[in-house]
């Protein structure tokens, strides 16, 4: 059994949401050396992730105003926020714990497990009319028996996630909860093969969503990455990856 | 240990039901844990309104899409803290101009908050007693680095540079600290 040590040390300050961004590329890298499917990881991550949901309890709760569970419900139900007047979404919503009690969604084949994977991690974003295109082009590729799924990490916020099928044409990436980039500014999606970079194109998220077709296979690549960059989207990265996940 | 297992039992039923679209269910979650992660956001964020509107979105999110609760990675009670208190960090470390307004409105206080509050279900007062005698129980430098990288959120290089520690240091108390808590909460050793 090899040693997990390091990663240990690394799952319980994640699991205390001590990491810096440095640290958290160290964790997601090991997970990923380790694999998805490293059950000693899976063992480490789910007890530090309860100990420290039980350590909320030594602070004492605080008192529920009179109304909010009424406001909290009507937002469940669909209804606006009788206090704002709108029902826009809170401005620091995070998918984070998305990512860290999902269940895992490791690489699965065949049509039972794409539908799986499209309702646990798009929701209803796959419902946007004009987005229809993509939409179906994503279910036909998550109906391949080979699909895989590669999850991006990093000082970012939002999940990512790349799926793709060794031999298809296309791959997408398809995420949520990612922040707009600075003005003048989009993402940038790279494949690395070795230490070389390949674009595979800019995009922006809408409303936190990305649902990007890239028109390449990166089965064959070491690893992928997200940059932020010019809107000209340069052919080579001239900054830090705030997402990246090894092949 | 017994009314532990009860009590996960019970949240998992009612996860099972929010899922239904069970508004009841849904309701008595909420009681049940909404007090503990409005004052476990309050406590980090030191901003009644912002960590109502945490709380808010973690409810929210149970409601859309309770499937994102995996009973094999742990309690209802992990997954809902766990929920808030991820937010809860993100809006410390997003917003520190707010977080220095909002540390002259709400005085910072200690683990031990001497406020009295009725908690409707049964169970969570021994958990808490629990977790407190957990933390008392670790040596004070572990103790002290957990405290303020969960409760402050501090990430472990902020940790480092207040209080002038190697990041070695800092990591590896917060490893000790954090297995003697599975050992005095889970009843594991490793």
């Amino acid at each position: 059994m090899r040693d997990h040590a390091a990663i240990e040390e690394l799952i319980a300050l994640g699991a205390l949401d001590g990491l810096d961004p440095s640290g958290a590329r160290e964790l997601a890298a090991q997970r990923s050396d380790h694999g998805a499917d490293c059950e000693e990881c899976l063992r480490l991550e789910s007890t530090y992730d309860e100990v420290a949901g039980r350590l909320a309890f030594a602070v004492e709760p605080a008192e529920i105003r009179d109304g909010f569970e009424d406001q909290l419900v009507t937002l469940a139900r669909g209804g606006e926020n009788p206090e704002r007047g709108d029902d826009a979404p809170p401005s620091i919503a995070r998918e984070r714990d998305r990512r860290r009690f999902a269940r895992p969604m490791r690489a699965l084949a065949g049509v039972v497990a794409a539908a799986l994977i499209v309702g646990a991690g798009v929701g209803g974003y796959l419902l946007a009319p004009k987005e229809e295109s993509a939409t179906r082009a994503l279910e036909q590729l998550l109906r391949q028996p080979n699909v895989q799924q590669l999850e991006l990490t990093g000082g970012a916020n939002g999940t990512m996630n790349v799926y793709y099928a060794p031999g298809h044409p296309d791959a997408f990436l398809v995420g949520s909860g990612l922040d707009q980039p600075p003005s003048g500014k989009a993402y940038e999606l790279w494949m690395f093969r070795g230490q070389t970079p390949v674009s595979a194109g800019c995009f922006a998220p809408e409303n936190g969503n990305v649902l990007q077709e890239v028109n390449a296979d990166p089965s064959g690549a070491d690893a992928m990455a997200i940059t932020v960059e010019s809107n000209a989207c340069p052919a080579a990265p001239t900054s830090q990856p705030v997402m990246s996940g090894a092949l | 240990m017994q009314t532990v297992d009860l009590s996960g039992a019970r949240d998992r039923e009612l996860v099972r039901r929010v899922g239904d679209g069970d508004e009841d269910a849904f309701r008595r979650l909420f009681r049940r844990y909404g007090p503990t992660a409005l004052g476990l956001a309050r406590r980090i964020v030191r901003q009644p309104f912002l960590a109502e509107e945490i709380v808010q979105e973690v409810f929210l999110a149970v409601w859309r899409d309770p499937g994102g609760y995996d009973p094999e990675r742990g309690s209802v009670r992990a997954w809902l803290m766990g929920m808030t208190h991820h937010r809860a960090v993100d809006a410390v470390r997003r917003e520190e101009a707010s977080k220095r307004r909002a540390a002259e409105a709400l005085p910072e206080t200690d683990v031990e908050d001497p406020a009295v509050v009725v908690v409707e279900e049964l169970g969570i007062p021994e958990e808490r007693k629990a977790v407190r005698s957990a933390l008392d129980g670790l040596p004070a430098e572990q103790r002290q680095v957990i405290e303020l990288m969960y409760y402050r959120g501090l990430s472990q290089s902020r940790i480092a540079e207040r209080l002038q520690l190697p990041l070695g240091t800092v990591k590896s108390r917060t490893l000790l600290g954090m297995r003697r808590l599975r050992a005095a909460l889970l009843g594991m050793e490793r």
